[in-house]
């Protein structure tokens, strides 16, 4: 599993900020869920000690504060196309509007096995240990996460 | 599906905290550090005064309860002890005028004490090694003989708790009026 110590304090910050929001899909949900962990991790220990754990905060926090309160976002057109039209390459936004869109079809579990699996690099082993899953389970959810996505990118 | 994974890489690596995001988060971190060093200090200093202003106090009411509780003992075995009276007479005059050390008065300035009473006779004695009187009184109904102490209010007694008071069968007052400390004592 990947450690923290060889990361700076924004590098983990980032890796953190970008683990709530695939468990969020929302910007603002993520930084506030970052944040309170960052404090709340220095509250107990004076610092951040280790990747996984922040990673462990983050998911609680998350459990905690957010998936139970089963809330539903509703995203602007305009918002999609001054976005789009605030960047220089319309290609590569309007990629990250499709993923955007297969991604908040997804599970909340279904994306952070995706994220942990892809983005960050973790086994299935890894995963399991995080998210307190069984191995199995873990496996079916990145390949079932997967074959949506793939459904998803073909039917657009 | 190679190709969906890099976009999920890139996808997830494009998404960033706002940098003033991160200054606020380290500024929240310092602010926070500052009051747990300051609540780190002020608490055993808060336990410290506390635990000292408990101990003040435990041992002002012990003392003073402890000062009452020897007085009420004292004029309780005084009032059981049958010495001889100093001079006899129903008249506080007279029996001031016996008692010629004491430098205040020996009357009584509780009228009951005067109406429902009658003064059998004094004599001297001592309540926490001040001088004082010690004058038998008479109730005139039930011809009960009460033991009254006077006193001038010395720095001996000055904590004394006015009350009223049981000691082994024995009901003692105290009470003080102006400069003087009285006590009266009263059963068998």
């Amino acid at each position: 599993m990947p450690v923290s110590s060889s990361l700076s304090e924004e590098e983990l910050l980032q890796s953190g900020f970008r683990y709530a929001y695939a468990l969020t899909h929302h910007h603002h949900d993520a930084e506030d869920l970052v944040q309170t962990a960052w404090l709340k991790l220095h509250q107990r220990y004076s610092e951040v000690k280790t990747k996984a754990l922040f990673f462990t905060t983050i998911r609680n926090l998350y459990i905690d504060q957010y998936r139970r309160r089963k809330r539903v976002w509703f995203t602007t057109l305009t918002s999609k196309h001054e976005y789009l039209s605030a960047s220089g390459d319309a290609a590569v936004e309007g990629t990250k509007v499709a993923i955007d869109q297969m991604l908040s079809k997804l599970r909340d579990i279904e994306r952070e096995a995706l994220f942990l699996h892809i983005v960050e690099g973790y086994s299935a082993n890894e995963i399991a240990a995080l998210t307190g899953r069984p191995r199995g389970t873990v496996l079916s959810l990145i390949h079932r996460s997967k074959k949506k996505l793939a459904a998803l990118e073909t039917a657009d | 599906m190679k190709k969906l994974e890099q976009e999920l890489n890139n996808y997830y690596r494009s998404k960033r905290i706002a940098s003033d995001k991160i200054t606020a988060i380290q500024a929240s971190v310092h602010e926070m550090g500052g009051t747990r060093r300051r609540s780190s200090y002020l608490i055993p200093l808060a336990a410290a005064i506390l635990l000292t202003i408990g101990i003040g106090l435990w041992m002002h009411i012990s003392t003073d309860s402890s000062l009452t509780h020897q007085v009420v003992t004292e004029i309780g075995h005084n009032h059981r002890q049958h010495g001889a009276l100093v001079v006899k007479s129903d008249q506080y005059d007279v029996v001031q005028a016996a008692l010629s050390e004491l430098d205040f008065s020996i009357r009584p300035r509780r009228g009951e004490l005067v109406r429902d009473f009658v003064l059998v006779g004094g004599k001297y004695c001592t309540i926490q090694g001040s001088q004082a009187a010690q004058l038998k009184l008479s109730h005139r109904k039930s011809q009960i003989i009460y033991t009254l102490y006077v006193l001038p209010i010395a720095d001996d007694i000055k904590d004394v708790e006015p009350g009223i008071y049981e000691t082994n069968g024995l009901q003692v007052e105290l009470w003080t009026d102006q400069f003087l400390f009285y006590g009266l004592a009263h059963g068998q």
